[in-house]
């Protein structure tokens, strides 16, 4: 009989590899932790949007679907890989058509296309397309990458900056754009310090629903290598969060009830190893599931249950789009029908973890995450952080301080946190 | 844990019959069924043995091996009856599960949506389970017994996928109804084979599937097509006699009625573009 072996070794970008641990370990993983290739991306680990796309022995392949036993022997290729001029013709493509727009899509789509062109080097656009079909991209729509892809043959004259004073309205290439096409450009979760614990998040399993918890200093002793755990008591000040600050109405962890299907009660830290093994089935939690209503009419009848005080009938804002002047038109109008039309439901599919780092310089916190808003984030933890030093909690102690949260609520949680 | 990956059937077998065991393939399924950075548990890892790869004729019969990957199923020159299961893969999630996605995997998964079905429907397939005990080959019909469930006992691994050569005549042509062309699980999708002779219909094949717990072919519409010109083969393919064998649920992806109107259109065009191809 096999005795699974305890080492794996296989080649990355060329270079060999030894890599000790379960071969059931998703290969992105491997890849990024233990090797800190961060350029390969992880935005579902469900095989959905393709982000985390290597080579094996050249064809690509969704890491994290890849049991490390599996690339035992084999030859793997990462966007760090990259280096033949004909595939930084590709990289340059992807430059001059401005295809990676966020860039978290990119090396998945890079590689994909690498793996096309080697054997196609002049692929039509339909091809392009049936090869690439499995990365997703939020922000592109797919034209530019189609279109660079098809183009990644052609060697034009590098562009050349403006003079000085010549610059508005001229093109010119994008400033941060050699980082998201060479992989090294680091997202939210691609940065991490060293001996950071990793953090498994308690989630509620109802749309709504009371709980409350046991005796979690006991439930935290019994179980090797945790650390601490944190709820909505460990948190000083406002506990609410929320991308436009009128808008701002969830906790970062619940105060019961929990409000939603997968919503954070509690965070465990503790030793990355332990934790990725722990058993969350005796988390001394007890849940009281209440009605819920999943749907905006049903939110909005009398009997609905009632989310937060401050926003009477469920309503956070509404809106209402009018142009142009209906009725003129249709009173010269020579047909006329009436219906009800619904349009298609389009899932947003944002791949990026919404992720960070946070540490103290001595009395400055400093945030390093993803946002479209630093400023608005950057004055909204200002008075967080002045609040809580007045309120006296000290140098904020233990706090969970770096966070890699899924992309949807159904995903799986690595939290890192840093131990002051 | 335990994880094993042996390079030879008799191994994996012994493994199974000491105990149960998850088997893993292209790991397509079971990876996203987990929100852990690892899988969990006893698991037998079957992408090293070889007896499950290649395909090969294997006298009165096609032999696909349960590791093949849709990729190698793509690439693989197979008649034309094969068409449908060829283009069945090519709509197997994407370029990067079809790389990783199995044969194998696909039937003991056992979604009422699993892509290979209907095109292995068509072609009478049989799927051979080995285990300490011996050999034996269910009809596929008999193997998925409902959405999930499979008569595979759990000393047992799929070896192969077993295509009658009788069964192999004619053309095939697959299609699959998804909210976009990619990454998607299918709504409503059929597989048709067709063999003719002098202009009509000697031989009919169809099969539904994403519309009933488990893929079904319609005996009732195959009779009825045979002897039809080309000309007339339409006439009797309409929601009536396509959802009657059909059982479709609500769900998130589409209605019954949508379902069942969807699988109805989908075989018209399905049968229009196999005899306009001939």
């Amino acid at each position: 009989m096999n005795v699974s072996p305890p080492r794996f070794r296989f080649t990355v970008n060329g270079t060999p590899a030894e890599i000790l641990g379960s071969p059931a370990r998703r290969l992105s993983d491997v890849l990024r932790e233990d090797l800190r290739l961060s350029g390969t991306k992880v935005g579902c680990d469900a095989g959905d949007c393709g982000a985390c796309t290597v080579l094996l022995d050249g064809a690509p392949f969704c890491a994290c679907m890849l049991p490390l036993a599996q690339a035992s022997g084999r030859k793997i290729t990462t966007i760090e890989g990259l280096g033949a001029a004909r595939l930084n013709g590709l990289q340059n493509a992807f430059l001059r058509h401005g295809a990676a727009q966020c860039g978290i899509c990119t090396p998945g789509m890079v590689m994909t296309a690498a793996a096309l062109l080697d054997g196609k080097p002049r692929p039509t656009p339909a091809e392009a397309e049936e090869a690439l079909g499995g990365v997703l991209c939020r922000c592109t729509g797919y034209r530019k990458i189609i279109d660079a892809v098809c183009d990644a043959w052609q060697t034009p004259e590098p562009e050349v900056l403006p003079d000085a004073g010549r610059a508005v309205g001229a093109p010119i290439e994008r400033l941060d754009g050699r980082a998201k096409v060479a992989g090294f450009d680091a997202f939210g979760a691609d940065d991490w310090p060293d001996g950071a614990l990793a953090v498994r998040v308690v989630r509620s399993p109802y749309h709504h629903a009371d709980f409350s918890f046991g005796d979690l200093a006991a439930w935290r002793e019994s179980n090797a290598g945790v650390v601490a755990v944190f709820t909505a008591d460990d948190i000083p000040g406002r506990n609410c969060f929320g991308v436009i600050p009128p808008f701002a109405d969830q906790p970062a962890l619940a105060r019961a009830p929990a409000r939603l299907r997968g919503e954070a009660v509690a965070l465990v830290a503790g030793e990355p190893d332990a934790l990725a093994l722990l058993d969350l089935s005796g988390f001394p939690i007890v849940w009281e599931e209440r009605p819920f209503v999943l749907t905006t009419e049903a939110a909005k009848a009398e009997s609905a249950p009632q989310l937060h005080e401050e926003r009477p009938g469920n309503l956070l804002t509404q809106g209402f789009v009018e142009r142009g002047n209906p009725e003129a038109a249709l009173a010269v109008a020579a047909h006329r029908a009436e219906g009800c039309i619904e349009t298609a439901y389009v899932e947003h599919a944002y791949i990026e973890p919404e992720a960070g780092t946070a540490w103290m310089e001595g009395d400055r916190l400093v945030v390093r995450a993803c946002t479209q808003a630093p400023g608005m984030d950057r004055s909204d933890n200002r008075s967080r952080f002045w609040a809580c030093r007045k309120s006296g909690c000290g140098s904020f102690r233990p706090q969970p301080a770096a966070a890699s949260a899924p992309s949807s609520t159904s995903r799986c949680s690595r939290w890192w946190a840093w131990w002051r | 844990m335990g994880y094993e990956r042996p390079d030879r059937l008799p191994e994996a077998l012994a493994l199974l019959a000491a105990a149960p065991r998850t088997i893993l393939a292209g790991g397509t399924d079971l990876y996203p069924a987990t929100q852990a950075a690892s899988l969990s548990g006893d698991i037998l890892d079957v992408t090293a043995l070889p007896e499950l790869r290649g395909y090969r004729e294997e006298g009165s019969a096609w032999r696909l091996g349960a590791c093949m990957t849709w990729s190698e199923i793509i690439a693989a020159p197979l008649p034309r009856a094969f068409d449908a299961l060829k283009l069945a893969a090519r709509e197997v999630g994407a370029r990067q599960i079809q790389n990783a996605g199995t044969l194998a995997g696909n039937l003991c998964n056992a979604s009422p949506a699993a892509d290979g079905v209907p095109a292995l429907l068509i072609l009478d397939a049989e799927v051979e389970l080995a285990s300490e005990a011996g050999t034996r080959r269910l009809g596929l019909p008999h193997f998925i017994q409902g959405p999930r469930q499979t008569a595979r006992r759990s000393d047992e691994v799929m070896t192969a996928v077993i295509l009658p050569k009788a069964s192999c005549d004619g053309a095939s042509d697959f299609l699959k109804l998804g909210a976009r062309k990619y990454l998607v699980i299918s709504i409503a999708m059929v597989a048709v084979r067709l063999a003719l002779k002098a202009d009509r219909i000697a031989r009919a094949a169809l099969a539904v599937g994403a519309c009933s717990a488990v893929a079904r072919r319609l005996p009732d519409l195959e009779s009825q097509l045979i002897g039809k010109s080309v000309e007339t083969a339409l006439a009797g393919v309409d929601a009536a006699t396509v959802a009657d064998a059909l059982s479709p649920i609500d769900d998130v992806r589409g209605s019954a009625d949508y379902r069942k109107k969807a699988a109805a259109e989908l075989m018209r065009r399905s049968i229009t573009r196999l005899l306009r191809a001939r």
